[in-house]
């Protein structure tokens, strides 16, 4: 039987594949080592070829796996954000919010993806962090039962920041102009 | 205007295998060919992962195929180039071309010039 190419840790390692390009990878072992090793080295041979390809495979499809899912386009983001939107004012319906506690939690979470979003190239998601630090803020001063700055003092310079001085910095590196030439051999 | 992004060594590699092997490119055909063109040892895994970030810039396109026993029921994926794709390649390997020129040490290949 076909199956039995696959050894125990084999099919351990064929679990932790990402599903969309298991079948696949797993069908094109099973054909090499069904059609050219088997027939030359031995059923063994062809476990261990088929393991030891697992082994490689697996950390370089899960790597990239999670650098799809990290590659988010700009629907994905307007749907997080409307997301993070929606799941604000259910809280609020359900007065869960209205501690101190969670408005300051939710102050220091827009503060914390601003400021983690400015490390990030991607201008589509330095806008998603800003929409969402905008919301979050926009909740947190909507349902603050302590004082806070206006809204436009706190949201407005977060979203500034996330939009214009990546630009700036942008714009200032290509300023400086090509690096010296090394010199040839 | 921006140009699409320069398709690395490798994945260059993997194009021209892709392309080489017309309507029977899968991954374990490209991987193969690749081996046995450039005597180098190829994991299926960085195959795979190769061919779904050029899937990702539009650069080969996939369609499942027929499953079959030797599978154990699974099935092939055929990848082909893409016309964005094909431009690509063109592209990097025109760019490492002039970047190559005048370079002391390192000649062009004879079938180059």
């Amino acid at each position: 039987m076909q199956s039995e190419l696959l050894s125990l840790p084999a099919r351990a390692l064929v679990r932790v594949l990402p599903p969309h390009r298991r079948d696949e990878l797993v069908g094109d072992l099973m054909e090499e080592a069904a059609t050219e090793i088997e027939p030359t080295s031995g059923r063994d041979e062809a476990r261990r070829w088929i393991l030891t390809q697992l082994v490689h495979a697996t950390p370089h499809l899960v790597v990239r796996h999670f650098k799809r899912e990290a590659e988010m386009d700009n629907a994905k983001l307007i749907g997080a954000a409307a997301i993070v939107g929606v799941g604000a004012l259910q809280a609020w319906d359900s007065g869960i919010l209205n501690a101190p506690i969670w408005v300051g939690a939710m102050v220091v979470l827009a503060l914390t993806i601003a400021v983690t979003a400015l490390f990030s190239t991607s201008g589509a998601v330095r806008l998603g962090a800003a929409i969402t630090a905008f919301a979050l803020v926009a909740a947190a001063r909507i349902l603050s039962p302590v004082h806070l700055p206006e809204l436009t003092l706190i949201g407005l310079p977060i979203v500034l920041v996330l939009l214009i001085v990546p630009q700036f910095i942008a714009k200032s590196k290509s300023r400086q102009g090509p690096q010296p030439p090394a010199a040839q051999a | 205007m921006k140009k699409a992004d320069l398709p690395g060594a490798f994945e260059q590699l993997v194009m021209l295998a892709v392309a080489r092997l017309g309507d029977a490119a899968y991954g374990m055909t490209v991987r193969r060919e690749l081996e046995e063109r450039t005597n180098r040892n190829v994991s299926l895994g960085a195959v795979y992962a190769t061919l779904d970030r050029l899937e990702a810039k539009a650069y080969v396109s996939s369609d499942e195929g027929a499953t079959t026993e030797a599978r154990g029921g699974r099935a092939k994926r055929f990848f082909r180039l893409t016309a964005r794709g094909v431009g690509a390649l063109n592209e990097g390997i025109q760019a490492m071309d002039r970047m190559r020129e005048g370079v002391a040490g390192i000649p062009r290949p004879a079938s180059a010039t």
